[in-house]
């Protein structure tokens, strides 16, 4: 791969000490990753949108709009999912979960308008989930019935532990 | 059978958000260390880590080696990283650098290693730490760098001697008294 063989002669160990340690992970939150796939566009030549959201988001917790909790109830028959029902009480005209779950994509999870409340059940196999829901395409909602993400950094997520 | 990156590249390009997801994912350890290690400051780091993801999904189309994604990833970051730099400097003018990196968050001190050697990285002129951070940490041939950065090979290989020059000077001795 490179050519210039020369370079790849062992390093001095206080340096392969240096790039060990720098090449350590590091902790960012999720939050850019949530807002950018947000703001994508539509890519340069490809189909027609299939989501629309706003191309600039404010990311302003909405305030006054009441939450019910999600319920986890046990696991369902065969799969090891169990089904998770998401509740969002809100005046919106769309509401998406969106998630570890389904890679922060708002196409892929709406809720479903019953009234006032926003509805949806998802089938998730164990395991501990970040989570949020995008209102209009543009307000972050946190679920404040549930713990937030301890890693968040400005755009609010809660967490979410399905039980074996 | 898990997707190769072209394969994820020109599902992306179709309009499959969740390919590209799955494409970043697959390279976000390393794009997170190098904008955070190059810039020191998370919010800098990720604001041009989002302003990449952004650009990259925008621009797939003009990837022409789709196997060799990481690299074309890269070079948008290295640039969007460049431009938070020079605003960086520009508001603070010549402080900016090694006040700026001390701020990144560390492994829990133990003997003072990880410590200077954040304080000897952000040290070293901003071109130097690019180019080491490129050649050492995130592994690029001289030629990958020399696609990345717009820079020649030798003027690439002259910053990163420069830039372990600079570094055995503060961290040999702290790395033989460990």
């Amino acid at each position: 791969m490179d050519a210039d063989t020369h370079d790849e002669a062992p390093l001095e160990p206080w340096l392969a000490e240096a790039v060990a340690t720098l090449q350590q992970p590091v902790a960012l939150s999720e939050g850019y990753r949530i807002r950018a796939l947000a703001a994508l566009g539509p890519p340069a030549r490809g189909p027609a949108r299939r989501w629309r959201l706003a191309v600039a988001l404010p990311f302003a917790v909405a305030a006054g709009l009441a939450l019910l909790l999600p319920r986890v109830p046990g696991p369902g028959p065969g799969d090891g999912r169990s089904p998770v029902a998401f509740h969002v009480s809100a005046p919106a005209r769309e509401v998406a979960l969106v998630g570890d779950f389904n890679n922060w994509d708002p196409a892929a999870n709406r809720l479903e308008r019953q009234g006032r409340t926003w509805n949806l059940t998802l089938r998730l196999p164990p395991g501990r989930y970040r989570y949020a829901y995008l209102v209009d395409g543009q307000r972050w909602l946190p679920d404040p019935g549930f713990p937030a993400a301890g890693d968040d950094f400005g755009t609010p997520t809660a967490v979410i532990t399905v039980a074996h | 059978m898990t997707p190769t990156d072209a394969e994820l590249v020109a599902r992306a390009r179709g309009g499959d958000r969740q390919s590209y997801a799955a494409l970043i994912e697959r390279h976000r350890a390393s794009l997170e260390r190098y904008a955070l290690r190059l810039l020191g400051e998370r919010e800098e780091a990720e604001e041009a880590l989002q302003d990449t993801l952004i650009r990259a999904w925008a621009a797939l189309s003009q990837c022409a080696e789709p196997d060799r994604v990481r690299g074309w990833l890269f070079r948008i970051l290295v640039n969007r990283c460049r431009t938070r730099l020079a605003r960086a400097n520009r508001l603070v003018r010549g402080a900016a650098g090694d006040a700026a990196l001390a701020s990144v968050p560390a492994a829990p001190r133990d003997d003072g290693w990880q410590e200077e050697l954040t304080r000897a990285l952000a040290a070293l002129p901003e071109e130097q730490r690019e180019a080491f951070l490129l050649k050492h940490v995130e592994a690029f041939s001289y030629e990958e760098m020399a696609e990345l950065t717009g820079q020649s090979v030798p003027a690439l290989k002259m910053r990163v001697s420069r830039a372990c020059a600079a570094l055995r000077l503060r961290l040999e001795e702290v790395y033989r008294g460990r």
